[in-house]
């Protein structure tokens, strides 16, 4: 499918990219450890006063962790003139913003999600509910991905957006971690988690088909000239 | 002030309430009062200043500056 | 032409606007004046208090019209974001980025006159129950339009990049209206309705509805000042602005 070529190839450069400065892939892992650890101390430390909270302390950390990323995401394809040749070009500016979210995804969501069964050994996270946190993180991290790329899409030319991107970002996280936490309380109380889960996969659904739109649009919005 | 609050029964809320509320209102709505008005004396001053430039007697109102 | 539609037309030139919102905006801006006063007088004192929740529930007054006025502003402004990342119209972009303070400062108080209702009502300033959260998250998305907004140099795209934001928030308005319907909330259903009927009675409704109308009418004066202001910082240099201010007195 050749039409689809230059959509895996930013996929593939933004991967490549990732994996060379390793600091980068790296740091949303050690940051996301070093909240566990902070939550760990300052509880004391105990199994029955973590256990409890385990779950949603990984949520937030995984959520403020995937943040993190997310000022690089779009900073240096504008600083050094790839944006405007995207939007100079001929792709598709959505097909664009689906190989960008993707490699997000795959680099940041998709690690921390691997890296969770560390987190909920520190947390001491009950056994049973770790498979449906799992789960919830996979499901919701590629949500988070979509809204972190229409964030950093809208703050891509700004010069110090680091505040701004979380007083964006945070408020819209707020359905995903509703369900998502909720999901993993529903096993802890027994009940199914079903339809929490169903309702994190809608809306990361309809953020899958959404977010690129904005973002594009949000691209777009630098670039033009003034009037 | 929060035994203020207790001691005159439910009617300290309500108080404290309307206070709050038109505190956050004139928050709002001064800082743009403000601004045009020295928006406006700025602008009628390089007017001034600038007809007071002029000597033509043709003409005073300038080209529209960018 | 349509007479309301070359109304909308003629609004889009910021001349015509400005001098609109000089005559508008002592009218609204008194009549909300006086409604308020009416309102609050009859909701503080001459409406009776309740057998329940004695004389607290006055609070009423503020905060439920408060709550109306912050997601009908947020709509507005979503709308009018949209008018402006479609067909680019400057007082489109302008009125957008003059609902956000506003919708901001009647959530603001929304939280706080809530807080202070919910103290002796339910024993507790705060719960994390859907409504209250919601608005809250309703709070955080005025301030993301309005950080977004002003931290670009360029007014016009910062204007509409707020407005992709605001747009993509605007799920919120639903959730906050609906959140009593479908979760268990410590916060007390839907009473007021628009169709069909409400389930308060007359003599605390008619000062709501008052003080309701003055809200919009307070919303629409501030709305005006706002933009007229935005207009005079960024059409300074032109020749509109000339004539208007030399013949507009304050």
């Amino acid at each position: 499918m050749s039409s689809f070529r230059p959509y895996i190839g930013l996929l593939r450069r933004d991967v490549r990219l990732a994996v060379r400065r390793r600091a980068d892939l790296l740091m949303p892992l050690a940051f996301a450890v070093l909240v566990v650890l902070l939550f760990s101390v300052a509880l004391g430390g105990s199994a029955n006063k973590l256990a409890p909270v385990a779950a949603p302390v990984i949520w937030v950390t995984v959520l403020l962790s995937s943040f993190l990323s997310l000022e690089g995401m779009f900073r240096p394809d504008a600083d050094d003139g790839t944006l405007d040749q995207w939007l100079c070009g001929s792709t598709s500016m959505i097909g664009l913003m689906f190989a960008k979210a993707a490699a997000h995804w795959l680099l940041y969501g998709v690690g921390l999600t691997l890296a969770t069964p560390l987190l909920a050994m520190l947390l001491k996270l009950p056994a049973d509910q770790l498979p449906v946190l799992l789960l919830a993180l996979a499901i919701g991290t590629l949500g988070a991905t979509q809204i972190g790329l229409i964030a950093a899409a809208l703050t891509a030319r700004l010069r110090r957006s680091g505040i701004l991107l979380a007083i964006i970002v945070m408020p819209l996280f707020l359905p995903l971690l509703i369900f998502g936490s909720g999901a993993v309380d529903a096993v802890r109380l027994g009940d199914s988690p079903r339809s929490a889960l169903m309702l994190l996969a809608a809306q990361t659904l309809m953020l899958l088909t959404l977010a690129p739109l904005a973002a594009a649009a949000g691209l777009k919005i630098g670039s033009d000239s003034p009037p | 002030m929060l035994e203020w609050l207790q001691t005159h029964g439910h009617w300290g809320y309500v108080y404290a309430a309307c206070v709050v509320s038109a505190l956050l209102l004139l928050a709002d709505l001064l800082p743009p009062w403000v601004r045009q008005r020295q928006l406006r004396a700025q602008l009628r001053a390089r007017l001034r200043r600038e007809s007071a430039h002029t000597k033509s007697t043709v003409d005073t109102l300038e080209p529209p500056v960018a | 032409m349509n007479p309301i539609l070359r109304w909308f037309h003629q609004l889009g030139s910021p001349p015509y606007f400005y001098a609109f919102a000089t005559r508008w905006m002592p009218w609204t801006g008194g009549i909300a004046l006086v409604l308020a006063m009416i309102g609050m007088y009859w909701g503080l004192y001459a409406a009776p208090a309740d057998y329940l929740q004695g004389d607290s529930f006055r609070i009423i007054y503020i905060h439920v019209p408060s709550a109306w006025m912050s997601m009908l502003i947020y709509v507005l402004m979503a709308i009018n974001g949209a008018i402006a990342l479609i067909w680019r119209i400057k007082l489109s972009e302008i009125v957008f980025l003059s609902c956000a303070p506003i919708g901001a400062m009647f959530t603001a108080i929304t939280l706080v006159t809530g807080m202070l209702w919910g103290k002796p009502t339910w024993g507790t300033y705060w719960e994390w129950d859907a409504r209250l959260t919601s608005e809250l998250a309703l709070l955080f998305l005025y301030f993301g339009v309005i950080g977004l907004a002003s931290a670009y140099d360029d007014v016009r795209q910062g204007a509409r990049a707020a407005a992709v934001l605001a747009l993509v928030g605007v799920v919120n308005i639903p959730i906050i209206h609906f959140s009593v319907q479908w979760w268990n909330t410590l916060h007390q259903g839907d009473t007021v309705r628009l169709i069909g009927k409400s389930s308060i009675h007359p003599s605390m409704l008619w000062p709501l509805l008052i003080m309701a109308t003055a809200a919009k009418l307070y919303f629409l004066f501030a709305l005006l000042l706002r933009a007229r202001g935005l207009l005079l910082e960024h059409e300074r240099g032109k020749h509109w602005v000339r004539s208007q201010v030399l013949g507009v007195s304050d």
